[in-house]
């Protein structure tokens, strides 16, 4: 009998961690409430004067990105804990699966959830988008900052997995919002230390961390593409490398993490 | 005949506290081994330790000539959990599909072998209805499916009649009985002793984490007596020449 590939158990967890978080009406009413936050975005054009078009964007986006972050950081701490409550663990480890193949299952799980999320809202939007702005440029801002957005999105998927190896959800989730505000903090930091004349080693240190930490603020490209600028080849390049080794980085260290515990 | 699994002096410490002390067996291909004691007698501990879910702190133990750890072992195992809710958004068909997935077993065979032992179960009806919807009794009966989803040589049974009806259990037994005639290796937890006794070619009784006896059903159990009243009498919870308050009764 020939075996299926090598990777079908963690498929077979990914499918079976979306397929339970779709079925659950509580996903299922954040992204409701996500759509129809996302739908009240386009009543804010009429009341921005000329700016119609930007504000739409810029509302519309921050509801689909705030509704993903939040079901990615839910589902993502909360579905290992229910492994273990449910002892679906004990269904899953006498079986030939490893832990890092039930790690790497989780993630896409998450992975598959919030991609769906993210792209099914952000179509709908430029749907909607598409009655009052057919220009290419508009479309391509949309579709590029969905894509950054989505980077991002599958980092934070990275660490929230990474916390609740160790973790209660609730201080899994904490921990994932804590790191993500500081991750969308640096920039910040940076600016206001230069303009404070920070001393050297403060800003050394601030641009030190922001290497180790993750820094999010690189996948914020909202503002420049709004204003129509381009953004450098090299750039982007550098930001989906920068995203794939920092998540792959994170899975890692979760497999690992997971293989200490006993079930 | 060679034993399909060998634990030999077995110790399982949490903290200060002994678990499991010095347990040994063996079991062989068509035996079906029947661990039975009182709560917090060790009897989880020891299948998940032979399971490789928790780490002895000495001893060892030879499944199917080998580790639980390896995957090749693992191929040819299966485990019924106590109490299982696992996957409530899923269906009864898609935990079986899931299951034979993590045996990486083709899709053909998983949908012939599921369909026969959605059957065997009595759960064919209620196969694509969500496990959230199931009473605890088809809840046990879809998680002994999984168990037997890649034709285990070795099963492990916890608590598998805990839940269910009188039928259910008749069938349960009829499902152990017929495993063993077809030489799988059977290891089940329960409290309900009469369907030990029913089922078992050997038994194992656990107190405080040691073996109180272990042997052939014929040997633990001598003629004219159950095993609920050897176990009462082992125990210590009636004298030893005194009659089972039940029989007294009758």
């Amino acid at each position: 009998m020939k075996l299926r590939h090598p990777l079908t158990p963690a498929w077979a967890i990914a499918t079976a961690t979306f397929r339970e978080s779709i079925r659950d009406k509580f996903i299922l009413g954040i992204t409701a409430v996500g759509v129809l936050i996302t739908g009240l975005s386009f009543t804010t054009g009429a009341i921005s004067l000329d700016q119609g078009t930007r504000v739409i964007q810029n509302t519309g986006l921050t509801a689909i990105f705030l509704t993903t972050l939040f079901i990615t950081i839910f589902t993502t701490t909360s579905s290992m804990s229910r492994d273990t409550e449910r002892r679906a663990l004990y269904f899953l480890f006498p079986k030939p699966v490893s832990r890092a193949q039930y790690t790497l299952g989780k993630f896409l799980g998450a992975s598959i959830l919030l991609s769906t999320t993210l792209w099914l809202m952000t179509l709908l939007f430029a749907v909607g988008y598409s009655a009052i702005d057919r220009s290419w440029t508009g479309y391509s801002s949309i579709l590029t900052t969905t894509l950054f957005a989505w980077m991002e999105m599958e980092l934070i998927a990275g660490m929230a997995l990474l916390f609740a190896t160790f973790a209660a959800p609730l201080n899994a989730a904490l921990y994932t919002i804590g790191f993500t505000v500081i991750g969308h903090s640096f920039v910040v930091l940076q600016e206001y230390l230069a303009r404070q004349d920070g001393s050297e080693s403060t800003l050394k240190l601030v641009d030190a961390l922001a290497v180790v930490l993750p820094n999010l603020e690189k996948f914020s490209v909202r503002d420049e593409l709004l204003h129509g600028l381009g953004l450098p080849t090299i750039w982007i390049v550098g930001t989906v490398a920068y995203a794939i080794l920092y998540t792959v980085f994170l899975v890692f260290v979760a497999a690992r993490m997971q293989r200490q515990r006993e079930v | 005949m060679d034993a399909l699994l060998t634990v030999t002096n077995l110790h399982k410490r949490f903290g200060t506290q002994a678990a499991v002390e010095s347990i040994s067996l063996h079991v062989a291909a068509g035996d079906v081994l029947g661990i039975i004691g009182p709560n917090g007698a060790g009897k989880t501990t020891t299948i998940k330790m032979i399971l490789g879910l928790l780490e002895p702190t000495s001893g060892t133990i030879e499944l199917l000539g080998g580790s639980s750890n390896d995957a090749s072992v693992r191929n040819q195992v299966g485990y019924m959990p106590e109490s299982p809710t696992f996957y409530p958004y899923l269906t009864g068909q898609e935990v079986l599909d899931l299951a034979g997935a993590l045996f990486r077993l083709p899709k053909d065979v998983v949908a012939k072998r599921s369909k026969e032992l959605l059957e065997t179960v009595g759960l064919a009806d209620a196969a694509n209805r969500q496990l959230r919807g199931y009473s605890k009794g088809m809840l046990q009966r879809i998680c002994l499916a999984q168990a037997l989803i890649n034709k285990p040589a070795v099963v492990f049974l916890d608590e598998p009649l805990d839940g269910l009806d009188p039928v259910g259990r008749i069938r349960m037994r009829e499902i152990i009985i017929k495993l063993r005639s077809e030489g799988t290796a059977v290891v089940l937890n329960s409290h309900i002793l009469s369907d030990v006794e029913q089922v078992s070619t050997h038994v194992l009784m656990l107190d405080k984490g040691t073996v109180k006896a272990f042997g052939k059903v014929s040997e633990v159990v001598p003629s004219g007596k159950t095993l609920e009243e050897v176990f009462m009498q082992t125990l210590g919870l009636i004298p030893e020449h005194a009659e089972h308050p039940k029989k007294k009764s009758r």
